[in-house]
């Protein structure tokens, strides 16, 4: 997940991702939580400050770590402290599933509170704070139907205000990098558009001759 | 008198009492949904339930719009509340719908709009004892604003499972806060001939398989906010929509008026300027 390459940014050429791998830092997790002076001074590298030094990446694995740092995020915002954490325009959670489905299931009423609190805690940054929240959230079957479904339950389908659907994408003269999004919950935008995406370039994928041929 | 604020002069109870039989009636917010009222009756609760993404909140701007359009443009020209419980309230949203059905060019339409936005009062909450406390508040906004004739709450079940973690062992201190909220929305309805939309989400799956009713919406419907709310709702609306979204944009929902015991179907679409009736 989030392997290195070349092109990925501005600066970041084969020679540069072969450079940083033979210092073990192999995926962009690993760069941005590396030193990056003093990677820089290892490998002689001169990027273009900027880009990858404005991610922030927090780990966090359990509801309680979690809680803790949308709120101590919250603070440093709502105190205009001059930093990094004043800028937080995108808030990413990766997975939002990793640290509510351990608490779900059983007759834990706990467990529902504590998820329904994080939702609160998303929304407040999004709504007061003014910043773009993101999640990722996987896909189960339903019990009876069979039918795959969002995770997280009834409760947490209405949490998110937008949700897209991801796809892979599998056929005739399609390369494994393409994934099919599917909007299918919006609060402005009629559902049920959908949009292919090529994840290896990031961009619209281009068409082979035999697809190009079905589409018309 | 309902009004305790200030009102000792007598020739003002009775210029507010004259103020309030002006208060619309359902019928006359929603002619499509509430053809049958009688339209002499006020201050009714209705529950908007249903699973997420089928039309709850969309249904909420709809009737919104209805109320803060002027009168030349089909509106009612009346106020409304609206009470936003899960920060879910979409502001652009409902401008684009008021947008849309506005006539005139895009510039006589941003006056116009704006006249729409200021007939709209939005609160928000973050708990059920600060919605409580909130409609406590709002009592001496309603007495003193008699065009206001809409009170929309979105959504009641917002706390739902917080409070059930907060009130420990006790069903009666978990319900408690929502229980008082149900009674003093009954008093504001009924005092103040006010209009309520509340809606509620489907948070509990119907444990056994029943298909029978009216509608399988309504046979997925289990009850679970406190018996205080169940008692002073007249009107339960179950939205749902098609499964298979790729033939069919169209949501229903069905009416069940509890004082008639009556069900009615109605059938809509979402569009740019909000909902359309089929």
């Amino acid at each position: 997940m989030g392997v290195l390459r070349a092109g990925l940014c501005p600066g970041l050429t084969q020679d540069t991702v072969q450079l940083l791998r033979s210092r073990g830092i192999k995926t962009v997790v690993d760069l941005v939580s590396a030193d990056l002076e003093d990677v820089a001074q290892k490998c002689g590298l001169s990027y273009k400050a900027g880009a990858l030094q404005r991610i922030q990446v927090v780990r966090a694995f359990d509801i309680f770590q979690m809680l803790d740092v949308l709120q101590d995020l919250r603070g440093a915002m709502s105190q205009q402290v001059s930093s990094a954490s004043a800028t937080v325009k995108v808030v990413v959670v990766d997975s939002v599933t990793a640290v509510v489905s351990p608490l779900l299931g059983g007759q834990q009423r706990e467990g529902l509170a504590l998820m329904m609190q994080l939702a609160r805690e998303l929304k407040t940054l999004a709504r007061d704070v003014g910043v773009a929240v993101m999640v990722t959230n996987h896909m189960t079957r339903d019990r009876d139907s069979g039918k795959l479904k969002p995770a997280l339950g009834r409760s947490w389908s209405f949490v998110p205000s937008t949700r897209i659907l991801l796809d892979i994408e599998e056929g005739a003269g399609m390369s494994g990098s393409w994934r099919r999004a599917y909007l299918t919950k919006s609060p402005r935008l009629p559902t049920g558009f959908q949009e292919m995406v090529d994840i290896g370039t990031w961009g619209i994928p281009e068409q082979s001759p035999t697809s190009q041929g079905d589409q018309m | 008198m309902p009004c305790k604020n200030g009102l000792r002069n007598c020739t003002e109870k009775y210029q507010l009492l004259a103020r309030l039989e002006g208060r619309s009636s359902l019928k006359e917010i929603e002619p499509y949904l509430f053809a049958d009222e009688d339209s002499s009756v006020h201050g009714d609760i209705l529950e908007f339930h249903g699973p997420e993404g089928t039309g709850k909140t969309e249904m909420l701007y709809h009737l919104t719009a209805r109320c803060v359009l002027p009168k030349s443009e089909g509106g009612l020209e009346v106020e409304v509340l609206f009470i936003d419980t899960d920060y879910r309230f979409d502001m652009l949203r409902l401008v684009t719908i008021l947008e849309r059905r506005l006539s005139g060019g895009s510039g006589g339409s941003e006056d116009a709009v704006k006249r729409c936005l200021g007939r709209l009062f939005v609160v928000s909450c973050g708990s059920s004892t600060h919605l409580l406390l909130t409609l406590h508040s709002l009592e001496s906004t309603v007495c003193g604003h008699p065009s206001l004739c809409l009170l929309i709450l979105d959504s009641l079940s917002a706390f739902y499972w917080i409070d059930r973690a907060n009130g420990g062992e006790s069903v009666n201190s978990q319900e408690s806060a929502l229980k008082k909220c149900s009674q003093f929305l009954e008093k504001l309805a009924h005092e103040y001939r006010l209009v309520v939309f509340a809606t509620t989400q489907s948070l509990m799956q119907k444990a056994s398989a029943w298909t029978e009713g009216p509608s399988s919406a309504e046979a997925d419907y289990r009850p679970y906010l406190c018996k205080a709310w169940q008692r002073v709702v007249k009107h339960r609306l179950f939205f749902s929509r098609p499964e298979d979204l790729k033939t069919s944009n169209r949501f229903s929902l069905v009416s069940h008026n509890l004082k008639s015991n009556s069900f009615k179907k109605h059938v809509f679409i979402i569009g740019e300027s909000g909902i359309e009736f089929c």
